[in-house]
Protein backbone atom coordinates (compact mmCIF):
# COMPACT_ATOMS: atom_id res chain seq x y z
CA UNK A 1 0.00 0.00 0.00
CA UNK A 2 1.26 3.47 -0.86
CA UNK A 3 2.04 5.63 2.13
CA UNK A 4 0.31 9.01 2.07
CA UNK A 5 1.59 12.12 3.77
CA UNK A 6 0.02 15.53 3.82
CA UNK A 7 1.78 18.68 5.00
CA UNK A 8 -0.07 21.95 5.55
CA UNK A 9 1.94 25.02 4.59
CA UNK A 10 1.08 28.70 4.51
CA UNK A 11 1.07 30.16 0.98
CA UNK A 12 4.30 32.11 1.62
CA UNK A 13 6.20 28.89 2.37
CA UNK A 14 4.74 26.84 -0.48
CA UNK A 15 7.52 27.36 -3.04
CA UNK A 16 10.25 26.64 -0.50
CA UNK A 17 8.48 23.43 0.59
CA UNK A 18 8.00 22.27 -3.03
CA UNK A 19 11.67 22.95 -3.74
CA UNK A 20 12.74 20.86 -0.74
CA UNK A 21 10.71 17.89 -2.02
CA UNK A 22 11.63 18.07 -5.69
CA UNK A 23 15.36 18.35 -4.95
CA UNK A 24 15.37 15.01 -3.17
CA UNK A 25 16.36 11.83 -5.03
CA UNK A 26 13.55 9.74 -6.54
CA UNK A 27 11.05 12.56 -6.46
CA UNK A 28 8.62 13.70 -9.10
CA UNK A 29 5.59 15.95 -9.33
CA UNK A 30 2.32 14.14 -9.98
CA UNK A 31 -0.44 16.75 -10.17
CA UNK A 32 -2.34 19.37 -8.20
CA UNK A 33 -5.95 19.42 -7.05
CA UNK A 34 -8.15 22.20 -5.85
CA UNK A 35 -11.20 22.12 -3.57
CA UNK A 36 -13.74 24.91 -3.21
CA UNK A 37 -14.54 24.97 0.53
CA UNK A 38 -17.03 27.80 0.44
CA UNK A 39 -14.95 30.56 1.96
CA UNK A 40 -11.50 29.25 0.99
CA UNK A 41 -9.75 27.28 -1.72
CA UNK A 42 -7.71 24.30 -0.61
CA UNK A 43 -4.92 23.58 -3.12
CA UNK A 44 -2.93 20.37 -2.92
CA UNK A 45 0.30 19.63 -4.80
CA UNK A 46 0.96 15.90 -4.98
CA UNK A 47 4.45 14.41 -5.29
CA UNK A 48 5.92 10.96 -5.45
CA UNK A 49 8.93 10.68 -3.19
CA UNK A 50 10.77 7.36 -2.97
CA UNK A 51 7.54 5.35 -3.26
CA UNK A 52 5.59 7.60 -0.88
CA UNK A 53 2.87 10.03 -1.87
CA UNK A 54 3.54 13.45 -0.34
CA UNK A 55 1.09 16.30 -0.67
CA UNK A 56 1.57 19.94 0.16
CA UNK A 57 -1.64 21.63 1.13
CA UNK A 58 -2.30 25.33 1.30
CA UNK A 59 -5.50 27.32 1.81
CA UNK A 60 -6.30 30.81 0.57
CA UNK A 61 -9.38 33.01 1.06
CA UNK A 62 -11.59 32.92 -2.02
CA UNK A 63 -12.03 36.67 -1.96
CA UNK A 64 -8.31 36.98 -2.54
CA UNK A 65 -7.54 33.70 -4.34
CA UNK A 66 -3.85 34.44 -4.89
CA UNK A 67 -1.21 31.69 -4.54
CA UNK A 68 2.52 31.67 -5.28
CA UNK A 69 3.26 29.46 -8.29
CA UNK A 70 5.61 26.55 -7.74
CA UNK A 71 6.31 26.34 -11.50
CA UNK A 72 9.57 28.23 -11.02
CA UNK A 73 10.97 25.26 -9.05
CA UNK A 74 8.70 22.50 -10.42
CA UNK A 75 8.27 23.16 -14.13
CA UNK A 76 5.76 20.33 -14.57
CA UNK A 77 3.32 22.15 -12.31
CA UNK A 78 2.78 24.96 -14.81
CA UNK A 79 0.04 23.22 -16.83
CA UNK A 80 -2.08 22.13 -13.89
CA UNK A 81 -1.74 25.56 -12.32
CA UNK A 82 -2.98 27.11 -15.56
CA UNK A 83 -5.88 24.69 -15.72
CA UNK A 84 -6.74 25.35 -12.06
CA UNK A 85 -6.59 29.07 -12.76
CA UNK A 86 -8.96 28.69 -15.73
CA UNK A 87 -11.45 26.55 -13.81
CA UNK A 88 -11.44 28.25 -10.39
CA UNK A 89 -10.18 31.76 -11.11
CA UNK A 90 -7.19 31.45 -8.80
CA UNK A 91 -4.36 33.88 -9.52
CA UNK A 92 -1.09 31.96 -9.42
CA UNK A 93 1.85 34.30 -9.10
CA UNK A 94 3.82 33.33 -12.19
CA UNK A 95 6.96 35.31 -13.00
CA UNK A 96 5.47 35.74 -16.45
CA UNK A 97 1.79 35.03 -17.14
CA UNK A 98 1.68 31.98 -19.43
CA UNK A 99 -1.87 32.68 -20.61
CA UNK A 100 -5.01 30.58 -20.42
CA UNK A 101 -4.72 26.88 -21.04
CA UNK A 102 -8.23 25.61 -21.68
CA UNK A 103 -10.59 28.52 -21.11
CA UNK A 104 -10.13 30.18 -24.49
CA UNK A 105 -10.02 26.84 -26.32
CA UNK A 106 -13.12 25.70 -24.46
CA UNK A 107 -14.87 28.96 -25.18
CA UNK A 108 -15.68 29.92 -21.58
CA UNK A 109 -14.79 33.10 -19.81
CA UNK A 110 -16.50 32.32 -16.47
CA UNK A 111 -14.77 30.04 -13.95
CA UNK A 112 -16.93 26.91 -14.17
CA UNK A 113 -15.78 25.19 -10.95
CA UNK A 114 -15.80 28.31 -8.78
CA UNK A 115 -18.85 28.40 -6.53
CA UNK A 116 -20.23 31.50 -4.81
CA UNK A 117 -18.79 32.36 -1.39
CA UNK A 118 -20.75 30.47 1.21
CA UNK A 119 -20.31 30.04 4.91
CA UNK A 120 -21.86 27.68 7.42
CA UNK A 121 -22.66 30.76 9.50
CA UNK A 122 -26.33 31.66 9.01
CA UNK A 123 -26.50 34.98 7.13
CA UNK A 124 -28.47 36.63 9.92
CA UNK A 125 -25.75 35.78 12.46
CA UNK A 126 -22.91 37.29 10.43
CA UNK A 127 -23.15 40.84 11.77
CA UNK A 128 -23.05 39.96 15.49
CA UNK A 129 -20.29 37.40 14.97
CA UNK A 130 -18.21 39.91 13.02
CA UNK A 131 -18.66 42.45 15.83
CA UNK A 132 -17.81 39.86 18.49
CA UNK A 133 -14.58 38.90 16.73
CA UNK A 134 -13.53 42.42 15.83
CA UNK A 135 -14.48 44.25 19.03
CA UNK A 136 -15.47 41.73 21.71
CA UNK A 137 -18.85 43.43 21.88
CA UNK A 138 -21.95 42.81 19.72
CA UNK A 139 -23.19 46.38 19.77
CA UNK A 140 -21.25 48.88 17.63
CA UNK A 141 -20.09 52.02 19.44
CA UNK A 142 -21.23 55.29 17.94
CA UNK A 143 -20.15 58.85 18.65
CA UNK A 144 -23.79 59.75 19.37
CA UNK A 145 -24.02 57.21 22.18
CA UNK A 146 -20.57 58.18 23.48
CA UNK A 147 -21.86 61.77 23.66
CA UNK A 148 -25.01 60.70 25.49
CA UNK A 149 -22.89 58.71 27.93
CA UNK A 150 -20.92 61.84 28.68
CA UNK A 151 -24.12 63.89 29.07
CA UNK A 152 -25.43 61.35 31.57
CA UNK A 153 -22.12 61.52 33.47
CA UNK A 154 -21.36 57.85 32.81
CA UNK A 155 -17.80 56.59 33.28
CA UNK A 156 -15.58 55.36 30.47
CA UNK A 157 -16.05 51.62 30.54
CA UNK A 158 -13.13 49.25 30.74
CA UNK A 159 -14.49 46.46 28.53
CA UNK A 160 -13.25 44.46 25.55
CA UNK A 161 -14.16 47.11 22.97
CA UNK A 162 -12.22 49.79 24.88
CA UNK A 163 -9.46 47.68 26.47
CA UNK A 164 -6.94 46.24 23.97
CA UNK A 165 -5.67 43.57 26.39
CA UNK A 166 -9.19 42.26 27.03
CA UNK A 167 -9.94 42.30 23.31
CA UNK A 168 -6.78 40.37 22.49
CA UNK A 169 -7.78 37.71 25.06
CA UNK A 170 -11.26 37.40 23.53
CA UNK A 171 -9.73 37.13 20.07
CA UNK A 172 -7.19 34.57 21.24
CA UNK A 173 -10.00 32.37 22.60
CA UNK A 174 -11.88 32.66 19.28
CA UNK A 175 -8.69 31.86 17.36
CA UNK A 176 -7.72 28.90 19.53
CA UNK A 177 -11.18 27.38 19.25
CA UNK A 178 -11.22 27.91 15.50
CA UNK A 179 -14.22 30.26 15.42
CA UNK A 180 -12.40 32.56 13.00
CA UNK A 181 -11.80 29.69 10.57
CA UNK A 182 -15.36 28.38 10.83
CA UNK A 183 -16.99 31.69 10.08
CA UNK A 184 -14.36 32.92 7.60
CA UNK A 185 -13.08 35.90 9.60
CA UNK A 186 -10.24 37.82 8.01
CA UNK A 187 -7.98 39.27 10.73
CA UNK A 188 -6.38 41.76 8.33
CA UNK A 189 -9.66 43.47 7.45
CA UNK A 190 -11.49 42.56 10.70
CA UNK A 191 -14.40 41.38 8.58
CA UNK A 192 -16.19 38.19 7.65
CA UNK A 193 -16.09 36.86 4.14
CA UNK A 194 -19.65 37.54 3.04
CA UNK A 195 -21.88 35.17 1.18
CA UNK A 196 -22.41 36.09 -2.42
CA UNK A 197 -26.03 36.70 -3.29
CA UNK B 1 -28.06 41.12 51.66
CA UNK B 2 -24.83 42.12 49.86
CA UNK B 3 -23.84 45.76 50.20
CA UNK B 4 -21.86 45.53 46.98
CA UNK B 5 -22.44 43.82 43.65
CA UNK B 6 -20.32 43.48 40.54
CA UNK B 7 -22.05 45.02 37.51
CA UNK B 8 -22.42 43.14 34.26
CA UNK B 9 -23.81 45.72 31.83
CA UNK B 10 -23.38 43.78 28.57
CA UNK B 11 -23.22 45.53 25.19
CA UNK B 12 -26.66 46.88 24.28
CA UNK B 13 -27.13 48.86 27.48
CA UNK B 14 -23.88 50.85 27.56
CA UNK B 15 -23.57 51.29 23.81
CA UNK B 16 -27.18 51.64 22.65
CA UNK B 17 -29.45 52.53 25.58
CA UNK B 18 -27.06 54.04 28.16
CA UNK B 19 -29.97 55.63 30.03
CA UNK B 20 -30.53 52.17 31.56
CA UNK B 21 -26.94 52.17 32.83
CA UNK B 22 -27.36 55.70 34.19
CA UNK B 23 -30.56 54.67 36.00
CA UNK B 24 -28.90 51.53 37.41
CA UNK B 25 -26.01 53.53 38.85
CA UNK B 26 -28.31 56.17 40.33
CA UNK B 27 -30.77 53.70 41.86
CA UNK B 28 -28.05 51.59 43.49
CA UNK B 29 -26.35 54.75 44.70
CA UNK B 30 -29.57 56.02 46.29
CA UNK B 31 -30.10 52.64 47.94
CA UNK B 32 -26.59 52.79 49.39
CA UNK B 33 -25.50 49.63 47.59
CA UNK B 34 -22.19 49.75 45.76
CA UNK B 35 -21.99 48.62 42.14
CA UNK B 36 -18.44 47.77 41.12
CA UNK B 37 -17.31 47.88 37.49
CA UNK B 38 -15.06 44.94 36.69
CA UNK B 39 -12.22 45.61 34.26
CA UNK B 40 -11.87 43.66 31.03
CA UNK B 41 -15.33 42.10 30.65
CA UNK B 42 -16.47 41.23 27.14
CA UNK B 43 -19.79 40.48 25.49
CA UNK B 44 -21.54 37.84 27.65
CA UNK B 45 -21.57 36.52 24.69
CA UNK B 46 -24.97 37.12 23.09
CA UNK B 47 -27.07 34.03 23.92
CA UNK B 48 -28.58 33.06 20.58
CA UNK B 49 -25.91 33.74 17.97
CA UNK B 50 -22.90 32.53 19.90
CA UNK B 51 -24.49 29.23 20.88
CA UNK B 52 -25.70 28.53 17.36
CA UNK B 53 -22.39 29.32 15.75
CA UNK B 54 -19.91 27.79 18.18
CA UNK B 55 -20.88 26.41 21.58
CA UNK B 56 -17.31 26.02 22.88
CA UNK B 57 -16.47 29.63 22.11
CA UNK B 58 -19.70 30.72 23.84
CA UNK B 59 -18.83 28.70 26.93
CA UNK B 60 -15.21 29.84 27.12
CA UNK B 61 -15.95 33.54 26.64
CA UNK B 62 -18.67 33.29 29.24
CA UNK B 63 -16.34 31.47 31.64
CA UNK B 64 -13.75 34.21 31.17
CA UNK B 65 -16.32 36.79 32.30
CA UNK B 66 -17.34 34.61 35.24
CA UNK B 67 -13.68 34.12 36.20
CA UNK B 68 -13.23 37.91 36.36
CA UNK B 69 -16.28 38.15 38.65
CA UNK B 70 -15.03 35.25 40.77
CA UNK B 71 -11.75 37.07 41.34
CA UNK B 72 -13.67 40.09 42.63
CA UNK B 73 -15.54 37.84 45.08
CA UNK B 74 -18.87 39.53 44.40
CA UNK B 75 -22.30 38.47 43.18
CA UNK B 76 -22.77 39.49 39.59
CA UNK B 77 -25.82 41.55 38.72
CA UNK B 78 -27.10 41.87 35.14
CA UNK B 79 -29.64 44.41 33.91
CA UNK B 80 -30.22 42.46 30.69
CA UNK B 81 -32.23 39.25 30.22
CA UNK B 82 -29.86 38.07 27.48
CA UNK B 83 -26.72 38.44 29.61
CA UNK B 84 -28.55 36.75 32.47
CA UNK B 85 -29.49 33.79 30.26
CA UNK B 86 -25.97 33.42 28.86
CA UNK B 87 -24.14 33.60 32.17
CA UNK B 88 -26.57 31.38 34.09
CA UNK B 89 -26.56 28.73 31.36
CA UNK B 90 -22.76 28.79 31.17
CA UNK B 91 -22.48 28.60 34.95
CA UNK B 92 -24.77 25.55 34.91
CA UNK B 93 -22.83 23.86 32.09
CA UNK B 94 -19.56 24.51 33.92
CA UNK B 95 -20.75 22.55 36.93
CA UNK B 96 -19.72 19.49 34.93
CA UNK B 97 -16.14 18.75 35.94
CA UNK B 98 -14.93 17.62 32.53
CA UNK B 99 -16.48 20.60 30.74
CA UNK B 100 -15.00 22.99 33.31
CA UNK B 101 -11.60 21.29 33.00
CA UNK B 102 -11.59 21.68 29.22
CA UNK B 103 -12.55 25.34 29.44
CA UNK B 104 -10.06 26.07 32.24
CA UNK B 105 -7.19 24.52 30.27
CA UNK B 106 -7.51 27.27 27.68
CA UNK B 107 -8.40 29.99 30.20
CA UNK B 108 -5.37 29.18 32.37
CA UNK B 109 -3.07 30.13 29.50
CA UNK B 110 -4.62 33.59 29.67
CA UNK B 111 -4.36 33.74 33.46
CA UNK B 112 -7.99 32.85 34.33
CA UNK B 113 -9.74 30.02 36.06
CA UNK B 114 -13.41 29.50 36.86
CA UNK B 115 -14.36 27.25 39.77
CA UNK B 116 -18.10 27.78 39.66
CA UNK B 117 -18.36 30.12 42.63
CA UNK B 118 -20.22 33.10 41.19
CA UNK B 119 -23.86 33.89 41.96
CA UNK B 120 -25.50 35.51 38.95
CA UNK B 121 -28.48 37.69 39.70
CA UNK B 122 -30.89 39.46 37.44
CA UNK B 123 -31.43 43.04 38.58
CA UNK B 124 -34.98 42.15 39.73
CA UNK B 125 -33.48 39.52 42.05
CA UNK B 126 -30.87 41.94 43.36
CA UNK B 127 -33.51 44.64 43.99
CA UNK B 128 -35.84 42.13 45.62
CA UNK B 129 -32.94 41.07 47.83
CA UNK B 130 -32.20 44.69 48.74
CA UNK B 131 -35.86 44.88 49.68
CA UNK B 132 -39.05 46.45 48.44
CA UNK B 133 -39.39 48.34 51.73
CA UNK B 134 -35.92 49.84 51.41
CA UNK B 135 -36.73 50.95 47.86
CA UNK B 136 -40.05 52.37 49.00
CA UNK B 137 -38.23 54.63 51.47
CA UNK B 138 -36.50 56.30 48.53
CA UNK B 139 -39.58 56.75 46.33
CA UNK B 140 -40.07 60.51 46.50
CA UNK B 141 -42.29 60.92 43.43
CA UNK B 142 -44.81 58.10 43.21
CA UNK B 143 -45.73 57.60 39.58
CA UNK B 144 -49.34 57.87 38.57
CA UNK B 145 -49.52 55.71 35.49
CA UNK B 146 -50.77 52.40 34.21
CA UNK B 147 -47.95 50.06 33.28
CA UNK B 148 -48.09 46.96 31.09
CA UNK B 149 -45.22 44.56 31.80
CA UNK B 150 -43.03 42.86 29.24
CA UNK B 151 -41.13 40.24 31.21
CA UNK B 152 -39.10 38.86 28.32
CA UNK B 153 -38.69 35.12 27.75
CA UNK B 154 -35.40 34.69 29.62
CA UNK B 155 -36.86 36.06 32.85
CA UNK B 156 -38.84 32.82 33.10
CA UNK B 157 -35.66 30.73 33.12
CA UNK B 158 -35.19 29.09 36.50
CA UNK B 159 -33.55 26.16 38.19
CA UNK B 160 -35.19 22.74 37.93
CA UNK B 161 -38.25 22.62 40.18
CA UNK B 162 -38.17 26.35 40.93
CA UNK B 163 -41.16 28.64 40.35
CA UNK B 164 -40.97 30.14 36.85
CA UNK B 165 -43.04 33.11 38.03
CA UNK B 166 -40.61 33.97 40.83
CA UNK B 167 -38.66 36.64 38.91
CA UNK B 168 -41.67 37.95 36.92
CA UNK B 169 -43.53 38.39 40.24
CA UNK B 170 -40.54 40.28 41.60
CA UNK B 171 -40.75 42.56 38.56
CA UNK B 172 -44.44 43.09 39.22
CA UNK B 173 -43.81 44.03 42.87
CA UNK B 174 -40.96 46.35 41.93
CA UNK B 175 -43.11 48.13 39.34
CA UNK B 176 -45.85 48.59 41.91
CA UNK B 177 -43.43 50.08 44.43
CA UNK B 178 -42.94 53.09 42.10
CA UNK B 179 -46.65 53.87 42.48
CA UNK B 180 -47.50 52.56 39.00
CA UNK B 181 -50.58 50.41 38.55
CA UNK B 182 -49.75 47.16 36.78
CA UNK B 183 -52.30 46.36 34.06
CA UNK B 184 -52.76 42.81 32.82
CA UNK B 185 -53.21 42.28 29.09
CA UNK B 186 -53.15 38.50 28.79
CA UNK B 187 -50.22 38.08 26.40
CA UNK B 188 -47.42 38.72 28.86
CA UNK B 189 -45.73 35.40 28.09
CA UNK B 190 -45.75 35.77 24.31
CA UNK B 191 -42.27 36.44 22.90
CA UNK B 192 -41.83 39.98 21.52
CA UNK B 193 -40.43 38.50 18.29
CA UNK B 194 -36.88 39.85 18.62
CA UNK B 195 -35.08 36.53 17.99
CA UNK B 196 -36.95 35.89 14.74
CA UNK B 197 -36.67 39.45 13.38
CA UNK B 198 -33.65 38.68 11.21
CA UNK B 199 -35.09 35.48 9.76
CA UNK B 200 -38.81 36.19 9.43
CA UNK B 201 -39.43 39.86 9.97
CA UNK B 202 -43.08 39.90 8.91
CA UNK B 203 -43.95 36.88 11.05
CA UNK B 204 -42.14 38.44 13.98
CA UNK B 205 -44.01 41.72 13.62
CA UNK B 206 -47.45 40.46 12.66
CA UNK B 207 -47.69 37.39 14.88
CA UNK B 208 -45.67 38.42 17.90
CA UNK B 209 -45.40 42.16 18.38
CA UNK B 210 -48.67 43.29 16.83
CA UNK B 211 -51.01 41.13 18.97
CA UNK B 212 -49.12 42.18 22.07
CA UNK B 213 -49.31 45.86 21.23
CA UNK B 214 -53.04 45.67 20.42
CA UNK B 215 -53.75 44.04 23.78
CA UNK B 216 -51.50 46.50 25.64
CA UNK B 217 -53.23 49.44 24.03
CA UNK B 218 -56.62 47.87 24.72
CA UNK B 219 -55.71 47.49 28.40
CA UNK B 220 -55.23 51.26 28.60
CA UNK B 221 -51.54 51.19 29.51
CA UNK B 222 -49.58 54.45 29.56
CA UNK B 223 -46.27 52.68 28.99
CA UNK B 224 -44.65 49.28 28.68
CA UNK B 225 -42.13 48.36 31.37
CA UNK B 226 -39.26 46.06 30.35
CA UNK B 227 -36.28 44.32 31.92
CA UNK B 228 -34.68 43.25 28.65
CA UNK B 229 -32.94 45.70 26.30
CA UNK B 230 -33.53 43.40 23.32
CA UNK B 231 -37.29 43.59 23.95
CA UNK B 232 -36.99 47.38 24.14
CA UNK B 233 -35.17 47.44 20.79
CA UNK B 234 -37.87 45.22 19.27
CA UNK B 235 -40.79 47.23 20.64
CA UNK B 236 -39.23 50.59 19.75
CA UNK B 237 -38.38 49.53 16.19
CA UNK B 238 -41.83 47.97 15.98
CA UNK B 239 -43.53 51.29 16.66
CA UNK B 240 -42.30 52.34 13.22
CA UNK B 241 -42.35 48.99 11.42
CA UNK B 242 -45.89 48.08 12.46
CA UNK B 243 -47.27 50.93 10.35
CA UNK B 244 -46.92 48.51 7.47
CA UNK B 245 -49.75 46.51 9.07
CA UNK B 246 -51.90 49.60 9.46
CA UNK B 247 -51.13 49.92 13.17
CA UNK B 248 -49.92 53.03 14.93
CA UNK B 249 -48.73 53.07 18.53
CA UNK B 250 -47.01 55.77 20.53
CA UNK B 251 -46.33 54.10 23.86
CA UNK B 252 -43.12 54.74 25.82
CA UNK B 253 -40.91 51.65 26.30
CA UNK B 254 -39.14 52.04 29.60
CA UNK B 255 -36.80 49.77 31.55
CA UNK B 256 -37.91 48.95 35.10
CA UNK B 257 -34.74 50.48 36.56
CA UNK B 258 -35.44 53.74 34.68
CA UNK B 259 -38.97 53.73 36.09
CA UNK B 260 -37.61 53.23 39.61
CA UNK B 261 -35.09 56.07 39.07
CA UNK B 262 -37.91 58.42 38.00
CA UNK B 263 -39.90 57.49 41.10
CA UNK B 264 -36.84 58.39 43.18
CA UNK B 265 -36.85 61.88 41.74
CA UNK B 266 -34.15 61.47 39.09
CA UNK B 267 -35.07 63.52 36.01
CA UNK B 268 -35.32 62.28 32.44
CA UNK B 269 -32.52 64.67 31.49
CA UNK B 270 -30.19 63.23 34.13
CA UNK B 271 -30.78 59.79 32.65
CA UNK B 272 -30.49 61.00 29.02
CA UNK B 273 -33.81 59.27 28.31
CA UNK B 274 -33.89 60.77 24.84
CA UNK B 275 -31.68 57.87 23.66
CA UNK B 276 -34.92 55.90 23.49
CA UNK B 277 -36.75 55.72 20.16
CA UNK B 278 -40.10 55.82 21.91
CA UNK B 279 -41.47 58.82 23.85
CA UNK B 280 -39.87 57.90 27.20
CA UNK B 281 -38.54 61.43 27.75
CA UNK B 282 -42.05 62.83 27.16
CA UNK B 283 -43.37 60.41 29.76
CA UNK B 284 -40.69 61.50 32.26
CA UNK B 285 -41.52 65.18 31.70
CA UNK B 286 -45.22 64.51 32.08
CA UNK B 287 -44.63 62.68 35.34
CA UNK B 288 -42.35 65.42 36.66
Amino acid sequence: MVELERHAVIPDKLVEAAKRIIEQPNSRFITATCLDEGLKFRILYHFSLGGRRVSLETRVPKEEARVPSISGVVKAAAWIERETSDLFGIAFEWSEHPGELIASAGGFSERPLREPLRSETPAEQCAPIELLLSSGCVQPRTTTVDRRREQAGLPRLDVACTNPKALSEVQEICRRLGLDERVGFDWRTNKLARREK
Amino acid sequence: MPEEYAAFLGCVIPFRIPSIEAATRKVFDKLGVRLRDLPGLSCCPEPITSRIVDYRTYLTLSARNLAIAQKAGLDLVTVCNGCYETLVEAHEALKDEKTRGDVNRLLSELGYRYDGGVKIKHVVEALDEIGVDRIKEHVSKPLRLRAALQYGCHLFRCAEGDDIWKKPNMMKRLTAVTGAEVVEYGLERLCCGYPTMTQRRDFSLEHRLLPKMRRIQGAGADCVVHVCPACIVQFESGLVLLRKFGASFQLPMIHLIELIALSMGVTGEELALDVHRSPVMDLARRLA
